[in-house]
Order: structure tokens, then sequence, then C-alpha cells
């Protein structure tokens, strides 16, 4: 643990000897970010930190870009958290292929959805959207390629195929509900309490470990590669202008992977899984002398569709489960210092059709310098109608230097 | 008729005027009294903004897209929001670096060059003042590095370019004539700047800085800055409190309070107001309201 914080502080510091003003300076351009939150939720009235260490370093992203050619760049972001090393991002970017065309190879967040492709530190908020973790299983990355065409008409229009090796999310986040393990999950879910080794149910008969497991997996989703195991992703944005000062950004998008679940009891059968999604966001953002003062909000609706084997006796049957949710912001800023702003899910449950999972949340940051933020959420999160709502604060902290990748974000 | 058709398509097409996109109205004012009819122009900003920090929207991308030529300030001073633009746009032309990006700066005597790149001095302006465009002493050779860039990117109008930057260098000069007139109650003024984008507006009139309420370029003053400027002010007896166009009068006014020094609000782009239309009309408002507050 020791050298793995030695190591952040490292870096930390060799990026604050190079990381000076930007691409155009210094090739390649280095950045770092480092994303540190603290919390405390309430998970069955009780209040307790979500980590053993009290302090989580989320990430520290450790951001490198360099132009390979005047027509590609590469982009590399590793994270660094107190649990290890992982290579976040390590992609080629050919931005300036004929025909409008640009062309992302390698891994990366993938182009779909709005919140998707948000690093943990660029949101406005802190935690991530439970939506696209129940779903997604949360920021989609792609270990592949996407092919992206700009329209030639006068208003913005880009669309954007891709394809990946597999289903791969992950999320900065901890979950709030912070169970410790699946089968604690389980049991809170099924409206249990846990009692040592043991759960009781609502007449106070003993439950065990056995019962709550799922006593026969139908399906796996470990077998070798066919073709249809590989997501295909596409995506649709454009962007519309109301007057100087509103804007709204569009999108649609979709993952479809036709192989994603393997039947166990009938040979070659596969189940697929989808998540289409549409999202709006209106911006205002006035021209006048209060150019920080601004405003944005949102809605990202995200729906799946997953193909699941179910088994009536002896029978094998097919059931096919849509789901969908959607998600809301506001977010306003009121000047060079202070953000304001709220969300608001609403989504239905992937444990069971009768369930509806609803999260709201407030939050204020302070933007300490231009590289550095203090954020306080407080947010509610009922995942289940047999479990007591969740309540969590969160302190971030947040800070930046040199290189972003993503500074077009909005 | 069928003839007349065929003609006006000929002409038409032989005329494809070069599609110069420019980050601010000051250069797209300048590139269109340059090009004439050789050219279409389109400003990305409205000269409202902060020049550092345009909102960067996706609208912009399509015009970039279809640019010959994409002609910025420099001096980094667009680094914030164009640099990435202009990569998203699918149109090679015109990156950074490439020979469609054109910075204005080449036979600028650069000012506040710093002597050091580091964070600590802020990021806005790593390699000099690049708010040349409001000083009246850069209009000749912003002129003719538009009247070059327009050249290279389009030999055959040379003549055009050329008799169009003299005709340009011509106004300026009468231009100049009556700012030097007119402002010669500047010099020696002391003035608060806002932000550092009125040194090259100084250095003309004669006028002196003698602090800025930022504590850098683009990083907001702390209260104890604010205390510092407010005492040398006062002591240096400052005449002017100046602010531009996107930013707030509020901290101008209270430090006006404290200095009984009148605040005057400067366009630092074209577009700012109402009636800076044009490069020359830039200079001329920015003039008269300094003269407002003098008097
Ligand atoms: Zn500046």
């Amino acid at each position: 643990m020791i050298t793995k914080k030695a190591l952040l502080i490292g870096t930390v510091f060799a990026s604050t000897l190079v990381g000076g003003t930007g691409e155009s300076l210094f090739n390649p351009s280095i950045g770092f970010t480092g994303d540190i939150v603290t919390d405390i939720s309430d998970v069955n009235g009780q209040w307790r930190e979500a980590t053993s260490e009290g302090i989580a370093v989320r990430s520290g992203e450790l951001i490198l870009g360099a132009a390979i050619d005047p027509y590609a760049e590469l982009t590399a972001n590793v994270n660094f958290t107190l649990d290890g090393v992982e290579l976040h991002e390590l992609y080629s970017h050919f931005h300036s292929l004929p025909a409008n065309l640009s062309l992302k190879a390698g891994w990366k967040l993938a182009q779909v959805g709005r919140w998707n492709q948000f690093h943990a530190h660029a949101m406005p908020f802190t935690a991530d959207p439970r939506l696209l973790i129940e779903y997604q299983g949360g920021h989609f990355s792609t270990l592949g390629t996407e092919l992206s065409w700009l329209a030639p008409t006068p208003f913005f229009l880009e669309l954007t195929a891709g394809v990946s090796e597999g289903w791969r999310a992950h999320t900065h986040d901890s979950d709030p509900s912070a169970f410790d393990s699946d089968l604690d999950q389980r049991a809170a879910e099924l409206g249990l309490t846990k009692h040592g080794s043991h759960w009781h149910g609502s007449n106070g008969e003993i439950v065990d470990a056995e019962e709550i497991q799922d006593p026969e997996e139908p399906i796996t989703t470990v077998k070798n590669k066919p073709i249809g195991s590989f997501p295909l992703l596409g995506r649709a944005k454009s962007s519309v202008q109301f007057g100087e000062n509103w804007s709204a950004d569009l999108g649609v998008s979709g993952i479809w992977r036709k192989d994603h679940r393997f039947s166990n009891r009938v040979e070659g059968k596969t189940y697929s899984k989808a998540v289409v999604g549409s999202d709006l966001t209106l911006f205002w953002h006035p021209l006048t002398a209060n150019k920080y003062r601004n405003l944005d909000l949102g809605a990202e609706w995200l729906g799946t569709y997953e193909e699941n084997e179910l088994l009536f006796g002896e029978t094998v049957l097919q059931e096919n489960r849509f789901r969908h949710g959607v998600f809301g912001h506001v977010h306003y800023r009121h000047n060079q210092r202070l953000h304001f702003g709220t969300y608001g899910e609403l989504f239905q449950a992937n444990e069971s059709d009768l369930w509806l999972k609803k999260r709201v949340g407030l939050f204020t940051t302070v933007e300490l310098t231009h590289y550095q933020y203090l954020r306080l959420e407080g947010s509610s999160y009922r995942e289940s109608p047999n479990i007591d709502p969740v309540h969590r604060l969160t302190l971030q902290y947040d800070m930046s230097i040199g290189f972003h990748s993503h500074g077009t974000q909005r | 008729m069928k003839q007349l058709l065929i003609l006006m398509l000929i002409t038409i097409a032989g005329a494809k005027p070069l599609n110069v996109v420019t980050s601010i109205p000051d250069i797209a004012d300048m590139v269109r009294m340059i090009g004439g009819n050789r050219v279409v122009v389109t400003s990305l900003a409205t000269g409202k903004e902060d020049l550092h920090a345009v909102p960067a929207r996706p609208n912009f991308l399509p015009i970039l897209n279809k640019a010959d030529l994409l002609i910025t300030l420099g001096l980094d001073a667009e680094h914030a929001w164009l640099p990435a633009l202009a990569k998203s746009a699918r149109n090679p032309k015109i990156t950074e670096g490439q020979a469609g990006w054109i910075s204005l700066e080449k036979g600028i005597t650069v000012l506040n060059k710093p002597t050091t790149i580091a964070r600590t001095e802020g990021e806005q302006h790593p390699e000099g003042n690049p708010h040349f465009n409001v000083g009246p002493q850069a209009g000749h050779q912003m002129a003719h590095n538009i009247a070059n860039a327009l050249t290279r990117a389009d030999p055959a109008g040379k003549s055009v370019y050329s008799a169009g930057c003299d005709k340009l260098c011509e106004q300026i000069c009468a231009m100049e004539t009556i700012l030097a007139k007119k402002g010669a109650v500047l010099k020696g003024k002391k003035i608060v700047a806002y932000h550092e984008d009125l040194a090259y507006l100084c250095a003309y009139y004669g006028m002196i800085q003698v602090g800025t309420i930022e504590v850098k370029p683009g990083v907001p003053p702390t209260a104890s800055h604010l205390k510092k400027i407010e005492e040398v002010a006062r002591i240096q007896k400052a005449d002017l409190i100046i602010h531009n166009q996107s930013q707030s009068a509020k901290i101008p006014k209270k430090l006006s309070v404290s200095t009984s020094a009148p605040v005057v609000k400067i366009a630092n782009a074209v577009g700012a107001f109402e009636g800076v239309n044009s490069w020359i009309e830039l200079q001329k408002f920015n003039l008269n309201q300094l003269l407002k507050a003098v008097k």
C-alpha cells in the first residue's frame, strides 16, 4: 500500500515539473488529475464510511497525449488508486481521415450516451448515474474501434459506429449500499435480515446462504468468442443553436451484442443484450459580462433489452426483458467560484419487474482555483421497496495540472 | 439564355471564394476589407466573449470543416478552445501547425513576454500578451499578415489582396491621425486594468498601468490581492479603472468608490458592443470611452 501511495505522490511531483501550458509547448503533453473522495452513508440506519481507509483516492489519472503525425495522435490514461494501477485508456485517434471521417482505435470510453464518456472528475456531480451502472455495468469502454463521420451539413451532425472486443464497463464510484458480498445484497433485496452467518425472514425463520443463492445458473457468459460476442455500437449526435445564448445537444445511441449469454442446456443457444439511449442537454451560456454564469439541464434516457433463459419444469423458455429509466440533472454555475445543482433518476431494477429504483441528489462545488475544486454532495438512493433508502454524503476534492484529454466536453 | 446560364456557371465556378474562418471578428473585418469578393469569412466568436474562453459549440465544427484558412491572433490566446475544435473538424489543412492555421503575431512587438513558463503564472498568456488587436499600432502589421496569408492560399488573388491591404492601411493611417490628436490627453494617465489586455493600448497612448485586478491572466483576484491593488491605486493616484465587455463591473466599481477613479468599459474585440462593427470602429470606440472618463 505504501509503495502505491509513494508512486502516486511521485507521479504528481513529476507532472508538476513538466506540466507547463500544454500541447503546443510540450510533446508529449502530460497532465495529472487527482480525484479524492470521502463519504459516509447510512446502511440499515447506521452511518458509516464507504471505505475502510475513510478517504478514497477514487482516481489519479495520468494523461499523456502526443501527436503521432499531423493526422493522428495517441492518448493514454493511466489510473492510479490505492488498490493499484490500471491502464484506463490507450488509443490512437486518426482525426483527419478523408471523407470527413475520423477513427479511434484502442481502448477508450465508448462514444455512447451523454455521461458515458465523462471521466470521474469531469462530471458536474460526484456520483456516477446509477442507471449507467445498472444497465451497462458503468461507463462502457471499448477495446476496439470507432469510426465517426461528420456530415457535410450546415448544422452539426456526427454519426459514429464501432465494435468492441467485449462488454467492458467500469465505475470509479463505490456503491452507496456498500454490501460486503453479492450474497448480502441478494439477501437484502429479498427482504432478509442478516444475523451472523445466516439470515432471518419476515416471520423469523432461518434462511441459509444456499437458499439465497441461485440453485442452478442456467446460463453463462464465459465461452470462446464467436463473432456475435463482439458488441456493436452506434451514436448520432447533433446540436442546435437558439440565438446567441441557448443551445441544445441531442443524441441517440445503442450497444448491441448478439451473443451476450450462452445456454448451458440448449446447445448453441445464445441470448442477446442491447442498451439503447437518447439524451438531450440544454445549455444557457450568455455571452455577457457574467461570462462564468451558465446553466445546463439535461435528461438521458436508457433502456435495456435482455434475452434470458427460464426453466419451467423441464421446459426451457426464453424470457425477453425490457427495462428503462431516466437520469436528469440541472447544473448552474453562478460565478467563477460557485456551482449548484441537482439530479434525479428513476429506473426499473434489473432484479425485479416490480421495482423502481430512485435516486435524488444535491451538490455544490467551490472552485478553489481554476485547477482545484471542492464539492459537497448529498444523495438518497432507494434500491428496492424492501430496503431503506441509503443516504450518502460525499466530499470530493479534485485537482488537475497540465494537459487534459477531454477539454472540449461540455 | 442557355449560353448566359453557362457563362454564369463558369464565372461562379472560376471565382470560388476562399473560405476563411477567424477566431474573432476583428480579424474577420480585416479579411473582408482586404479580400473583398474573393473571400467569404466567418468569425467563430461574436466579440462579446472572453477571447480566452469562447464557449466551444459543436456548431463551430461544420464551419471549420469547410475552411480553407483559419486565422487566429496567436500567442496561444485561443489555446483553451480552438486547437481541439480544429482537430475535431475533419479538416487537416487548418489544424494547429498546418499551413491553413494562421497566427497573426508575426512582426508584432510582443509585450509582457514571460521570463518563465509555469502554472503559477496563469495560463492565458504563456507566450506574452496576445491582445495586440486592442492596440491601434498593430493594425498595419495585422493587415499585412492577413494579406500575406490570403496570397499564399490564393496566389491568383495577389493583386486584389495587395490593393485591399493598401486601402485598409490608408484608412488605418487616417484613423491614427485622429487618435493621436484626440488621444494626446491620455499621456501619463495611470490606469488599473482588470485583465492584462491593455498593454498595447497603454503603450500607444502613453498611459501607465499601475496594477491589475486579476492576480495573473485568468486568475481571479483574492481579497488580499484586491486590498493591495486598492492601496496601489490610491498611492499612485490612478486615473482610470478599466475592464472589458466580458468582465463584471462589480469589482471595478468597488475600487472606484475607494479610489475615486472612474470606471471605463472598453471593448477588447470587435462586436463587443453595438456599433463596434469594424476594427477601426473598435479603436475609435475605446478612445471615446477613455476620453469620456478623463474629462
Ligand atoms: Zn488575455
